[in-house]
């Protein structure tokens, strides 16, 4: 296998064209790099780079396989979590997170993002629509 | 009419009452000040006549009565009352306007926060995802 095509080539390909905003592309790779690699690291990037081109709905539907099929690869269920907090699943998202095991992640490179998404969302409690400008009558 | 019926008609208990019924301070002064215009008018018109060459005086006082009865309320002494009015109207609206301002100031403040604690939450997901990739085995 050629180095430029292995599925490590491919992801931090990906991760490239996600930098510039070319999605598709950078889902393309994803792809690519899955259908070469058993791990489900190419899948939950493919479902991360759904998330961060504003499309959570989508990335639940392609990330909650994943997560079913490997309920321990805590990176999946970080990236679920997030499209659950976007797209407004709330209570889905926190039941992800708690669900997770401390001692795991604090283990895990991934503790950062545990702790971001836990701060974020727990500061980001009042996302209720703002009430709009009343002008007083005379 | 003599100077006596003058006195009669003049104000102090008369206002003072009026001003005892009316909680209004402005109002019942615009009373008092338009009750002693309107006896100092009366009395000069009375008197005139007495005195030499008070004739044209006494017209005098008698014409500005009737252009002061004749006259519209934003000329004559009513006009103050709804100016106060109206004063009152833009202070309350004004004080509404500055009640918005400050909410607008609080949401923009909410928003910043908001905008802030995601941004760091995009950078950890940035972050994670290079990780994960550059710790895949090639």
């Amino acid at each position: 296998m050629n180095t430029s095509d292995s599925p490590q080539a491919l992801l931090k390909r990906a991760f490239l064209l996600t930098s510039f905003g070319l999605f598709d592309d950078a889902i393309q790779c994803c792809q690519q790099a899955a259908a070469l690699d058993e791990s489900p690291l190419s899948d939950t990037l493919h479902g991360a780079i759904l998330t961060a081109s504003g499309k959570p709905l989508e990335a639940i539907k392609h990330l909650l396989p994943i997560h079913r099929a490997h309920p321990d690869h805590l990176l999946t269920s970080l990236h679920l979590a997030e499209a659950c907090f976007l797209a407004g699943r709330h209570r889905r998202g926190w039941k992800i997170l708690n669900a997770l095991s401390d001692d795991e992640l604090r283990q895990s490179p991934w503790a950062d993002l545990a702790t971001s998404l836990r701060d974020t969302w727990e500061s980001l409690v009042d996302l209720q629509p703002q009430q709009p400008l009343v002008v007083p009558s005379h | 009419m003599s100077i006596d019926s003058i006195s009669n008609r003049s104000v102090p208990t008369d206002t003072t009452a009026a001003a005892s019924r009316d909680n209004d301070t402005g109002r019942s002064f615009r009373n008092v000040m338009s009750n002693v215009a309107d006896g100092a008018l009366g009395a000069v018109a009375t008197v005139a006549p007495f005195v030499p060459g008070g004739q044209l005086v006494g017209m005098a006082a008698s014409g500005l009565r009737e252009l002061r009865s004749a006259a519209p309320p934003a000329l004559a002494g009513g006009g103050q009352d709804a100016q106060m009015q109206e004063m009152f109207a833009m202070q309350k609206q004004s004080q509404a306007f500055n009640l918005q301002y400050l909410n607008l100031q609080t949401e923009l403040q909410d928003d910043n926060r908001r905008f802030s604690t995601l941004t760091n939450l995009m950078k950890v997901r940035h972050d994670t995802m290079k990780a994960a990739i550059n710790n895949m085995h090639a």
